[in-house]
This record gives structure tokens, C-alpha cells and sequence, in this order.
């Protein structure tokens, strides 16, 4: 029994309103005798509480090293940007315009049944400008030509031959 | 703080030190509430090593969770209401596991302590057989109706304390109060008889 003013184990309260009989079974209750916990009991309670007490330190440790991770990280995306910045470190490369001037040698065009057809003339340096400039005029005259999505139904009658590449019928 | 000063303070001042962080307080609760929380929860599970690990389980919490204690209720509603949904845990853990225990106690054994309170071995022997009996009547009993029995009439707690505990009205407590003793009363109707027939002889011999 506890000698505190509201301990657990305090003495008993007066059960009104309740049936003899089950007033006995009451009493038949309070007549039994009372558990003790073994003799190893503060031994191991205080064991636990230790583990428990380094266990609350690991984790505060285990917190200061995400943390220092972290900062890590953040400084070193840090001083990237500060690179970046300063010495005008790019990612992109700028895209320069390039023009074979001379084909080094001349490639038999194929269809594409196989059919080998005419090879492609060898241009001069001096011949190339002027034979773009000459393509680019003609892709804007017509520049619909080749398109099959504006390219009417009609039209499509028109070359069968064309569209399959045999040549002509 | 003075060692004797620390025996007449409630368990709320002991809570209340304890979160400013003194640890003598903590030990008084712990000497305060160890053998009435065993005594609890060994009669709720019937297993003396499971019930130790559970009051200390109990004692851990309290001391991990010490700061969201606060005195709208009382210190013993609340460690009781901790011991009561671990032992719950357990035994739902064990309905899982289809639980075995090896240091479950046969018929004549017993490995936790009694309170040496009589030299009449005879009353003894004949005291720890009706306990016995009476234990094994408890732990046939459905399990609300054991809690609620349990906490009032071996742990002696009020119905209020008891509707907290167990988060449950007032009338639901006394409801099952009363049904657990009734059925106690059927199978432990021999014991009573057999005690008043002895009583009623030893005052015809006096």
C-alpha cells in the first residue's frame, strides 16, 4: 500500500448501490495477494534507461552530421555558382554555321528502291554559294513542292511514280 | 531536495519536478508505481516476464514523453492509460503471433514474488491455491470486462479515474464492472460458500 495522498493503491472507496453478492466478489478480489516485480527489476530498468539516454545523444550526433552534410552540399553548389558567374564558366556551346566547301569525293545517289542513279556533281568552292543561293530561290518559289501535308490530293494523282521513287513509268 | 520531503509530495509534484528536471523525482514515481503497475498488468496478461517489460516500457515513456504530461488529468490516470494500451498492444501482438510464452506459469509455479504477509502455512497454502482459482477465473474473463475489474477492484481506482483510463463513459464502466463480477460470482460461488461456512464455524468454536 502507498502512504501518498493519491498514490495508485489508495484505500478502499464504499461501493453503493451494488448488490451483496457482488460486494463479496469485490472483497474475494481485494483478498488476493499482491505482485511484487522481481529483484532484478531496477537493475534492468536502469540498464534500459541508460541505453535509452545514449541512444537520444547518438541521434542528436547522428543529426549534427546531416547537418554538416548539408551544409556541404549547399557550399559547394555555392561556390559553382559563384563560378559560373565569374569566370563566365557556359554550359551551352555557341552553334556555328558549317558548309562542306569541297566534297572530298563524289557519292553515288541511291533511290530508295536501290536503283542507282546519276552521282552527285563535285562543287567548287566558287560554285557552292551560288548554287545554295540558287536552291534556297527555288524552295521559295515553290516551297510547298515537297510537302506532303499541303500537298493536295490531286497532285498526288498527279506522280504516282514519284512518290514510290521508281522513276518514270 | 530533501530525500523525506520527497515522500509526501503528490504524484503531480513528482511529475512537475521531474519536468524541471529533477531525476529524483522520476525515481520516486518509479518506487511509487512499480508493484501497483506489475500487479496490474501480470494479472492482465498472466505472464510475469512480459509484464515486467511492460512496466518498463511504461517507465521509458514517461520519461521520454515527461514534457507532454499536463495537470488536467491525474499523473495516475495517465501512466495507468500508458500500461493499459501497451499491455493492450502486447496482447493483440500475441493474437497475431499465435503467442506461446515459455515463462507462462503452469499450475504450481510462479515466478514472481509474493508479499510475505502470514507465518500460517496452512492459511497460506490454502490463501495462494484460492488465488489460484481466482486468477484463472479473471483470465477467462473477456478482456473489457477484466480491464474494468482489474482497475477497480484490485487497483482500487474510482469509476471517473476508470472512464479515463480506458476512454470510455462512466456507465460503460460500470456496466462492465458489474457484469465482470457477476460472472466472477458464478465460477467463484464455491469459494465464497466455502469462506462463509469456515467463518461461520470458527465463531461457533469461539
Amino acid at each position: 500500500m502507498m502512504g501518498t495522498p493519491n498514490g495508485a493503491m489508495r484505500s478502499s472507496e464504499g461501493e453503493q448501490g451494488v448488490a451483496p453478492h457482488l460486494v463479496a466478489v469485490r472483497s474475494l478480489l481485494r483478498s488476493l495477494p499482491r505482485c511484487c516485480c522481481s529483484q532484478g527489476f531496477e537493475y534492468r530498468f536502469h540498464h534500459q534507461l541508460m541505453s535509452e539516454v545514449r541512444g537520444t545523444r547518438r541521434s542528436r550526433f547522428e543529426r549534427t552530421w546531416a547537418v554538416g552534410w548539408a551544409g556541404a552540399g549547399l557550399g559547394f553548389a555555392a561556390a559553382f555558382a559563384v563560378a559560373v558567374v565569374a569566370f563566365d564558366v557556359t554550359t551551352r556551346a555557341p552553334v556555328q554555321p558549317q558548309m562542306a566547301a569541297t566534297p572530298v569525293a563524289t557519292v553515288p545517289a541511291t533511290d530508295l528502291a536501290g536503283t542507282e542513279t546519276a552521282p552527285v556533281e563535285q562543287l567548287s568552292s566558287e560554285e557552292a554559294p551560288a548554287q545554295l543561293a540558287a536552291d534556297d530561290a527555288s524552295k521559295a518559289k515553290s516551297p510547298d513542292k515537297d510537302s506532303l501535308k499541303t500537298k493536295a490530293p490531286t497532285s498526288l494523282q498527279e506522280y504516282p511514280s514519284q512518290m514510290v521513287g521508281t522513276g518514270s513509268p | 531536495m530533501a530525500t523525506d520531503a520527497v515522500g509526501v509530495r503528490t504524484d503531480e509534484d513528482l511529475i512537475l519536478a521531474f519536468q524541471n528536471g529533477d531525476v529524483s523525482a522520476f525515481e520516486e514515481i518509479v518506487r511509487r508505481y512499480r508493484d501497483p503497475l506489475f500487479n496490474f498488468v501480470v494479472r492482465l496478461l498472466g505472464d510475469a516476464f512480459f509484464s515486467e517489460d511492460i512496466v518498463q516500457e511504461t517507465f521509458l515513456r514517461v520519461f521520454r514523453n515527461r514534457h507532454r504530461y499536463h495537470q488536467v488529468a491525474k499523473f495516475s490516470t495517465w501512466i495507468y492509460t500508458i500500461a493499459s494500451n501497451l499491455a493492450k498492444t502486447e496482447l493483440r501482438r500475441r493474437k497475431v503471433r499465435n503467442f506461446f510464452s515459455i515463462s507462462s506459469k503452469g499450475e504450481d509455479e510462479k515466478d514472481y514474488d509474493l508479499v510475505d504477509s502470514s507465518v500460517d502455512i496452512e492459511r497460506d497454502v490454502d490463501g495462494a491455491l484460492k488465488g489460484e482459482v481466482i486468477l484463472k477465473e479473471i483470465n477467462l474473463l473477456p478482456y473489457h470486462f477484466r480491464e474494468a475489474v482489474l482497475l477497480r477492484d484490485i487497483q482500487d481506482l474510482s469509476y471517473e479515474e476508470i472512464s479515463q483510463i480506458l476512454n470510455v463513459p462512466l456507465g460503460t464502466v460500470k456496466s462492465r464492472v458489474n457484469r465482470g463480477r457477476s460472472r466472477l460470482q458464478k465460477k467463484l460461488k464455491f469459494l465464497m460458500d466455502e469462506e462463509r461456512e469456515g467463518g461461520e464455524a470458527d465463531d461457533g468454536n469461539s
